[in-house]
């Protein structure tokens, strides 16, 4: 499990890499009691991906943190 | 089309992320590491609703374990291999089943071959090509392969269907219930004898006509091993080079072209 953090307006996020079964996701969490977020790359007929909540109701968030963490992956390498 | 978080989505991504929501609810987040190769992880699963024709998608830990296996301590064992009292080395790897054999007398399979026959669902699989490069100074090919990975799939098709079998396993110490399974392997066709090369082996991917047997079908021994030892043909799967670091990456089936990695060449 690799973890690192990333900076979201204002706040250091503590992000967590995981496998489940063939797929992976990032954990993020808060650190302000705000429930974890959990992301995955997903992909839209034409094959473009983006980020998306697991489970529904954080788009939004999915997409602006999934950003951050894919830039935070490429930095690291 | 389907949409998930309001976003358009293929329908193989869908039946994914809809599996990963089911997963993530049992996932313990605090003690599992990053998995990788043998991960013995979840996948997605049809499996047959007892007496009727029809299935459910549900979630199977990849690597059947046999219902005489006491605990998960004695499951790492065996999976992870130990000497015996004789000094052998004992390991059972359950990932796949082989369909030539999966029937035989004794084999942990056979009764689940005969009675609990699924398929996993699959939008791809990774395997590694073996190539063995000539040697810079007598020009002989050398005798250490370097490997290369595949991202292999099924043209025109988000998802496919892989011949399984299952088996449900309840731990002696704990109580935990779980369903597991095997993916039956058979012997490659003229893409996977290229790009698998080194066991020549491959899944036993099976058309819409031939799930509909494994799955409903009342079939004879001798059946179950010709739809297992199915090879699906070359000529409707394709197989791309990827990047050696394709577990890290965020696209593990993007395609990557290496400078020294002979084509595949295939007279199909």
């Amino acid at each position: 499990m690799e973890e690192f953090e990333i900076r979201y307006n204002d706040l250091v996020l503590n992000v967590a890499e995981h496998m489940v079964g063939n797929d992976r996701i990032f954990r993020v969490l808060f650190g302000n009691g705000k429930p974890a977020l959990i992301v995955t790359r997903t992909t839209a007929p034409g094959n473009q991906t983006f980020w998306t909540s697991i489970p529904e109701g954080r788009q939004q968030e999915a997409e602006e943190i999934g950003e951050l963490i894919a830039k935070e992956i490429k930095r690291r390498k | 089309m389907c949409y998930y978080n309001r976003q358009k989505v293929t329908r193989s991504e869908y039946i994914r992320l809809k599996q990963l929501e089911k997963a993530i609810l049992n996932y313990d987040f605090l003690s599992r590491d990053l998995q990788v190769g043998f991960d013995y992880g979840l996948n997605a699963v049809l499996q047959r609703k007892y007496g009727v024709e029809d299935f459910d998608i549900v979630q199977m830990e990849w690597g059947f374990i046999p219902p005489y296996w006491k605990n998960r301590e004695e499951v790492k064992k065996y999976r992870e291999g130990f000497k015996d009292n004789q000094g052998k080395w004992v390991q059972y790897i359950t990932l796949n089943a082989t369909a030539e054999e999966m029937l035989l007398p004794r084999k942990m399979y056979r009764e689940a071959a005969l009675k609990r026959r699924c398929l996993v669902l699959s939008t791809g699989f990774f395997e590694w090509r073996h190539v063995f490069p000539p040697n810079k100074r007598t020009g002989l090919p050398t005798k250490t392969a370097v490997k290369y990975p595949y991202y292999i799939s099924v043209k025109g098709q988000d998802y496919f269907y892989m011949a399984g079998i299952w088996q449900e396993w309840t731990d002696q110490d704990t109580g935990e219930i779980v369903k597991t399974v095997s993916v039956v392997t058979t012997e490659a066709n003229e893409l996977m004898t290229e790009v698998h090369n080194s066991k020549k082996r491959m899944p036993t991917i099976l058309n819409e006509e031939l799930a509909y047997e494994w799955m409903f079908g009342d079939l004879s021994e001798e059946r179950i091993t010709e739809i297992g030892k199915t090879k699906f043909p070359a000529k409707e799967m394709e197989a791309c080079s990827i990047a050696k670091d394709f577990r890290e990456k965020l696209e593990p089936a993007e395609p990557y072209t290496y400078e020294d990695l002979p084509a595949i060449e295939l007279s199909l």
